[in-house]
């Protein structure tokens, strides 16, 4: 062994990388995430056009700012619940224009739920998704 | 300081610094890889994003990095046990030609058909095919020296690299060693 190898041995951390692990979860999650990251800037977009600050956003979505700022990130696996709520929050469209028509139904033409935003939210909103 | 195995096989190596709660390397793809942070970092250095690579709108240059920071992260952790690191990683100094013991070395992402890469990994070449990174950064300007952060990344290149040397990494025998290999 080379004395470079064995210094670095003798002085190895504790703390293991956890580079390996994030990086095979980044590619085995690569196609949703590319979904999360677009949307992610789009609602970036909207907070700055809007000047909507990360307290503001946690405040109308009735969840908290970490909340916020963990799925600010770009690598969260967002509900559907979630993208119901960034739209109503910040007025933009995330999925309802991609939705078409079954069966008569359009999720344009749906009734509002935009009243939801003033009921008083579960505690534990947010804390189910990664 | 310690420091963190990135290979298993040994090859690669990150500086863990002190007080810090991840090693460098780490972090430097935890950072790459947060919509929020670069959106911060672009949005502090739009000047330079405009001048040197004439992009105005930092949610181009968030996506370009996302692209580039997979892309990179992909090569390495593709590497084979056969592959050699001195591939990856080249003479931090444009104009150094020769080897030098405990060299400071970079390597870059792959950039894309517009411009080249302004991800930067930095590491010390411990010996042939081993290095130890001691960090990175989104470089936005011709030299290190023009900005605070990357200005930084140099600063503790030197600083592990003495650290090295004062705990008798590389000594005269050790540079024959290391000479007897190139």
């Amino acid at each position: 062994m080379s004395k470079a190898t064995e210094f670095l041995e003798a002085h190895e951390s504790p703390t293991h990388s956890h580079w390996r692990e994030d990086a095979q979860w980044r590619r085995d999650n690569a196609h949703w995430l590319k979904y999360a990251r677009q949307i992610t800037l789009r609602v970036l977009q909207a907070m700055d056009d809007q000047s909507v600050t990360q307290q503001e956003l946690a405040r109308r979505m009735g969840c908290s700012q970490q909340y916020i700022s963990n799925l600010l990130k770009g690598s969260t696996n967002m509900t559907l619940e979630t993208l119901s709520r960034l739209e109503s929050a910040l007025h933009i469209d995330i999925l309802a224009s991609s939705l078409t028509y079954v069966d008569g139904y359009s999720a344009l033409s749906s009734p509002s739920r935009s009243s939801y935003l003033n009921e008083p939210e579960p505690p534990q909103y947010g804390e189910k998704e990664r | 300081m310690e420091f963190a195995r990135i290979l298993n096989d040994g090859r690669l190596w990150a500086v863990q610094y002190d007080g810090e709660d991840e090693n460098c390397f780490d972090s430097l793809f935890t950072h790459w890889f947060d919509i929020n942070w670069l959106k911060e970092f672009f949005k502090n250095n739009l000047g330079d994003l405009t001048s040197f690579f004439k992009i105005t709108d930092i949610y181009q240059a968030i996506n370009e990095t996302l692209v580039e920071a997979e892309k990179l992260e992909c090569l390495i952790l593709d590497i084979s046990p056969d592959a050699n690191l001195d591939v990856l990683f080249k003479h931090l100094e444009n104009s150094r030609f020769t080897e030098m013991s405990l060299g400071k070395e970079k390597a870059r992402g792959a950039g894309t058909s517009r411009h080249p890469s302004w991800l930067r990994i930095y590491a010390i070449k411990m010996e042939p095919g081993i290095y130890l990174v001691t960090g990175g950064a989104i470089k936005l300007t011709a030299t290190m020296a023009e900005r605070s952060h990357t200005l930084a990344e140099l600063a503790r290149l030197e600083q592990v690299r003495n650290y090295l040397i004062d705990n008798g990494v590389y000594d005269f025998d050790g540079l024959n060693d290391y000479t007897d290999h190139e």
